[in-house]
Formats: structure tokens, sequence, C-alpha cells
């Protein structure tokens, strides 16, 4: 057996010097052109046939020399992923807008209204709290309702907007009154908070068993307009 | 301006398409030699320039007169199996049958006597389809299978060419009395 493998080695090396030694059996395209021989015009299809496999040869060399980095990229993603989850999941000022945001969007949808009833934002359970005055112009872009709340986005066609909070449960309400004017009136002698700084008007309207806050681009008059269309207090 | 495009061009070449741009012309003319058609032989070199595609990690490790080698091998085996199916007839360019007993003992003794050059000689008069297989199985190391693709033929066909071919080796040598069997 030893002896074969050295007789192969023997006939492999003279192949090698046979091949290396003899006039090469194909002539490159120099040595085609200064033989005088003439060159062929491929078919169309063959050149086609031949760039796509250039093509796909250029690809296979593309990934091939590329591999490193690609596979180095790709982990790097991964840890930036890992990093960024990891990042959300501990730190609380970004978990919980982030959590709000797509808690938001799952409400939204599945409290989708058709446009002919939009004007009836809210469950009938919650209509006996929905004021029956709202400004002239605006409409209804966003409802969302939860067991003893619910808050309606109105948009006008001047892109002014303000939202209309409602819960049947009091609780304490923070709201910004930084360069504010901040007055205190009654609304069918409940006594209301008014906050008003620009064009931005705050009103806050807690009496026994609900709670109302308006606030966005209305003035303060059709703000307690609104609160006085309501049923409660009467 | 014009020039330096090409020239880089060139450069960003691939091995393949070094090959494709190099040889293009003369495999062409190799098949249009062997089929003597116009339209069969470009299939033939895109079929040929197909199969090298796939050996391209292969080739890339042999010298370039082995790599002119090892395409012209591959090119004219697919030219004659297309010629040999173009004719519908199995005879043509099939193994010949031998008229004298087989002696394919190309053993220790033999090359034991003869110089080493004399080998090389002897080796480059052997007929191609002898010189392919011993080419394929002993110098690019190709499997039986791949040599079997390669030259159109069964597994069977390999392993018979390639003992005929060592025969055949042998009867060179002692034609031409590179070695003395008494000795």
């Amino acid at each position: 057996m030893k002896q074969n493998n050295s007789m192969e080695q023997l006939l492999s090396l003279a192949l090698q010097d046979a091949v290396e030694r003899t006039q090469p059996a194909l002539q490159n395209e120099v040595e085609w052109a200064a033989a005088g021989m003439e060159s062929h015009t491929f078919a169309t299809a063959f050149e086609k046939r031949m760039k796509h496999l250039c093509a796909q040869e250029k690809r296979r060399v593309w990934f091939e020399r590329h591999q490193k980095g690609l596979r180095n990229a790709v982990a790097g993603m991964a840890v930036l992923l890992c990093v960024g989850g990891v990042t959300i999941a501990s730190v609380d000022a970004i978990r919980t807008p982030l959590l709000q945001y797509f808690l938001k969007i799952g409400d939204s949808s599945s409290q989708y209204i058709p446009s002919s009833v939009i004007n009836l934002p809210v469950s009938d359970q919650m209509a006996v709290y929905y004021p029956t005055y709202i400004p002239e112009g605006y409409v209804v872009v966003d409802v969302i309702e939860r067991d003893t709340r619910y808050h309606v986005v109105y948009l006008n066609e001047e892109d002014q907007s303000f939202t209309l909070f409602f819960d049947c449960e009091n609780s304490a309400i923070s709201f910004n009154t930084e360069n504010s004017v901040v007055e205190e009136i009654e609304i069918k002698g409940v006594p209301a908070v008014v906050s008003m700084q620009d064009n931005q008007t705050i009103v806050i309207w807690q009496g026994e068993g609900f709670s109302y806050t308006i606030a966005g681009n209305l003035g303060k008059e059709e703000c307690i307009r609104i609160l006085e269309s309501t049923r409660v207090g009467d | 301006m014009i020039a330096y495009a090409l020239i880089d061009d060139e450069q960003t070449r691939t091995l393949f398409e070094q090959l494709y741009y190099q040889y293009r012309q003369h495999m062409y003319w190799i098949a249009q030699q062997i089929l003597c058609d116009e339209y069969l032989a470009e299939d033939i070199t895109a079929e040929a320039f197909i199969r090298i595609a796939k050996k391209i990690d292969f080739i890339a490790s042999l010298s370039e007169k082995q790599q002119r080698d090892y395409i012209v091998v591959v090119l004219r085996n697919l030219a004659i199996d297309a010629y040999r199916k173009k004719r519908k007839s199995p005879e043509v360019l099939t193994e010949t049958p031998e008229t004298s007993p087989i002696d394919d003992t190309l053993d220790e003794k033999i090359f034991g006597k003869i110089r080493y050059d004399n080998l090389v000689t002897a080796i480059s008069k052997l007929q191609d389809p002898y010189l392919d297989v011993l080419k394929l199985r002993c110098l690019y190391q190709q499997s039986a299978e791949e040599t079997a693709n390669i030259l159109g033929i069964s597994v069977n066909s390999v392993n018979q060419r390639l003992f005929r071919a060592k025969a055949k080796l042998k009867q060179i040598l002692k034609e031409e009395q590179y070695f003395d069997e008494a000795e």
C-alpha cells in the first residue's frame, strides 16, 4: 500500500511536470490575438448568461471577503439590541413612556369607532357623564374608555385641539402652572380650578363622584360651557 | 481616464471573470472544432464556464498552466459528450477495445528502473482520453464520481479507463525502451 502511494505520488509529480513543460493547451486573449486568430462574436443569449454567472460569482466572492465583517456587524447589532433591551427594562424614565405608548396603541385599536357613530364616542355607561355641548367645528379624533373613566380628544380644522378627561373617582391631579394664571371658580356650585398659559387652558372640576379635566386650545368660557352641559351636579 | 478605469476594472475582476475574459475565445474554438456547430459550441462553452464556477476554489489552488489544462480537460470532454449525443452513436470516442491482454502492473519495479524524465515524456505521448483520466484522478485529485461527471462517463468506465491508461503508459515505456524488463 505504501509503495502504491509513492507510485501515485511519483505519477502525480510526473503529470504535473508534463503539464508545466508542454505548451499551454489554452491560449489567452493576448496569445489568441498574437496568433492572428479571428475573435468570435458570441450570441447575446450567451453574453447574458455569462454576465449573470459573473455577477453571481462576484456576489459570492464579496460575501466570502466580507463574511467576517458581516458576522461582526450582526454580532454588534445583537449586543446593541441586548443592551438596549436591558436599558429600557431597567430605566423607568424610558420604560414607562414606552409601555404607555404601546398600551395606548392597544387601547386605541380595540376601541375603534366607525366614523358614522364617532359623535357618540363613549359607551352607554359613560354617556351619562358626556357633555351635551361641544364647540362648533370640533370632531372626535381619539377615544379611550376604561372602567370608571374616559378621555376624548377633539380637533378642529385649524389644528386646535382639546382633551376632555372624566373619572368617576376623584384623585389628585398634577399640572404645570409655570407662567400660568391660575383662578378658582365655581361651576354649578362646585369649585373648579382654571389655569391659563398662552393659548392653553386647563380646567379641573371635581365634585362628589366625578372629576372632569379639560386641557387644550380652548378659551375659559368655552371650557365652562362644556362642563355646564354635563348632567352631573344637576 | 478610460484606460485607468479599464485597469481598475481588471484589478477588481474575480478569478472567474479573469478566466472568462482570458480564455473564452480559444475555448469556443476548441468546442467548435469538435462539434462543428456554432450554437452548440457556444452552449458547451457556457456549460464549461458553469462547471468552472462550481470548481472555482479548486481552480484557484492550481498554477496558471494547470488552470488552463484543467479547463481544456473539462471543455473537451463536455464537447465530446455533446458530440456523442448529437450523433446518437455511443460507439464514437468511447473506450477503445483492447486487442492484446492488458498489463496494468505499473509497479514499483518499473518505476525503479526508469528515469523520471522518461516518465514525463511517456506521459505526454498518451492519448487524450487516457491522459485526461490520469490527470483528473492523479494530478487534480478528483474523486471517481467527479471524474465521471467531467468525462461524461460512468464511475465504472472511469476506473476501467484509468486501468487502461496505466497499462498504456507502461506500454509506451516499454516500446520506447525507457526501461529493460529483463534487468
